[in-house]
């Protein structure tokens, strides 16, 4: 009885590394084939997939870490102020003002891009309202960290030290306080641009054509090309996501990043 | 003075949410009640009574729950045993279990079309054994189901890790010693204490396929799921008020179960 148990639980596991890791490899493996099928490498191998997906969709590239960059650098300056001033700030309201804060956490990025699109059309085609979506869906991520690490820490004694010796607001965030919450900005940071980077849904109801991100060139990639194109195309976006992961883990970070984003 | 010094601060974060997240949500809660420029519930009516719409709903939330309540088992099993053993390597190959939180749905449905896709793995694999060429179901419900577990189990993986590996097992071995078996002590010492976090888990499970709309529309097939419908809704029949009530209501359900859920936890915390 107890050995089948342990068996059952062997054999459950896995099945579920293969379903989870197995087509990450095949995806690898075909992308660098001439020809996908039963006989992967009879043809040879080739780098000629990863060529045709940076001539069709190398603009999708770098758009999409354009538009991380900059969602990384609005919350970086947004979060951190916000995240200072709710530590400060002493009132009943503040626990009402931060789930509102939080919110895009909990409403659907779908819901969010209808919301935005029918409010402010004018501004999809400069692909400003992508962008401020990123803001608004990603800000929580920044805000939470920061907040969390300043509320671990005794920084009030040491706010109110400075704050004794006549510094100001300004000079005691920049001097005090933003030098122990580096690590904080950095993994909030990461996650930012993680979740920026794939982001699809939203994406998917913003984008116009000379606004297309990685995630939606992808979803084209798999809807009208090869197979194999669409795996080179996704070792890329897995190539770029692999080491942010692998930072996050160590950071400590994946379990707070696992409760954001859509799929 | 002092208080505008602070104030400007936080000043840019809520105008920018006022402008960009609070208002348009209230632009799309008042579009979804309305119809040709009059007040109206219809669009929510149609929802509940047009037989196409009732059957997306359906459809959206018995496969969130059933998937839920499947991955919430896997995750349990795979979390006890990646707490439980320890063995070379097993800081990366939880790194890569866990790597597909980070993927957007379209690469998720990938995943599955590589898997079970015409010219996907195991139906190529069972043309060279058997000749025929079977388990091509990417495209079918059964691809759909297969398709949200791969985007559940990690993220439930996740919350669940940590969670087992701080349990106290002094007092799953206390259970042993009176005589339960290992399975009595998970079932009857480990899961009761576990529970919130259990909890916690399934709800982010369930808001995120409810929502879940890449995944599905990459396995694009006639499985009608809230998150398609509205997508066309929007931009086939360019009815954006019915999009927009689509939308309010996958909202109030995620919004709900995530408070629901603090709500039940908190409760049971104070009792």
């Amino acid at each position: 009885m107890q050995t089948a148990g342990k068996a059952l639980v062997y054999v459950l596991v896995f099945l579920i590394s293969a379903l989870i890791l197995s087509p990450l490899l095949f995806t690898v493996a075909g992308s660098f084939a001439v020809y996908w099928g039963a006989d992967m490498y009879s043809a040879g191998v080739t780098l000629s997939w990863y060529a045709k997906v940076f001539e069709k969709f190398g603009h999708t590239i770098g758009f999409t870490l354009v538009l991380a960059f900059c969602t990384v650098l609005v919350n970086t300056v947004l979060g951190t102020m916000a995240g200072y001033w709710f530590y400060r700030w002493k009132s009943r309201w503040v626990f009402v003002l931060e789930e509102l804060l939080s919110l895009p956490i909990a409403v659907p990025g779908i819901a969010i891009a209808l919301a935005l699109i029918q409010t402010y059309p004018a501004m999809r085609a400069s692909g400003a309202l992508m962008l401020v979506g990123h803001v608004i869906i990603t800000f929580p991520l920044m805000f939470r960290t920061v907040l969390g690490t300043l509320r671990t820490k005794d920084f009030r004694t040491l706010d109110e030290c400075a704050a004794t010796l006549g510094a100001g607001p300004m000079y005691r965030f920049f001097h005090v306080i933003f030098p122990s919450i580096r690590g904080a900005i950095l993994s909030g940071a990461v996650m930012v641009f993680m979740l920026s980077l794939g982001e699809f849904n939203m994406n998917f109801f913003l984008y116009t054509p000379l606004t297309v991100t990685l995630p939606i060139g992808l979803y084209e990639a798999y809807s009208t090309l090869r197979i194999e194109l669409g795996s080179a195309y996704t070792t890329l976006f897995l190539a770029m996501a692999i080491p942010l992961m692998y930072l996050l883990h160590r950071l400590n970070q994946s379990s707070a990043f696992s409760r954001n984003g859509g799929v | 003075m002092k208080r505008m010094g602070v104030a400007v601060f936080v000043l840019p974060i809520f105008l920018l949410f006022a402008f960009f997240f609070l208002y348009p949500l209230i632009v799309l809660v008042v579009a979804s009640f309305q119809r040709g420029g009059e007040l109206t519930a219809g669009n929510y009516a149609q929802i509940i009574t047009n037989p196409q719409y009732l059957h997306s709903l359906w459809n959206s939330l018995w496969l969130s729950l059933s998937v839920t309540l499947v991955a919430l088992v896997l995750s349990a099993v795979l979390a006890f045993f990646l707490a439980r053993h320890s063995f070379p390597g097993k800081t990366l190959y939880f790194t890569l279990l866990t790597f597909p939180i980070s993927f957007p749905g379209v690469v998720v449905g990938f995943m599955i079309i590589i898997l079970f896709g015409s010219t996907g793995i195991l139906p190529m694999l069972s043309e060279l054994l058997t000749g025929e060429k079977k388990l091509v179901f990417a495209y079918t419900i059964a691809g759909i189901f297969l398709a949200y577990l791969y985007f559940e189990i990690p993220r439930i993986v996740m919350t669940l890790y940590g969670a087992i590996k701080d349990f106290d097992q002094t007092l799953e071995e206390a259970a042993r010693t009176i005589g339960a078996t290992p399975w009595q002590a998970i079932r009857y010492v480990v899961l009761p204490t576990l529970y919130p976090i259990f909890l916690s888990a399934g709800a982010l499970a369930f808001s995120t396929s409810m929502s879940a709309f890449g995944t599905a529309f990459t396995l694009a097939n006639d499985f009608d799921i809230l998150p398609i419908l509205m997508y066309n809704e929007f931009t086939l029949n360019f009815n954006i008020e019915v999009a927009s009530a689509i939308a309010v209501v996958i909202g109030l359900v995620c919004v709900g179960i995530n408070l629901g859920y603090r709500v039940l936890v908190e409760k049971e915390g104070r009792s």
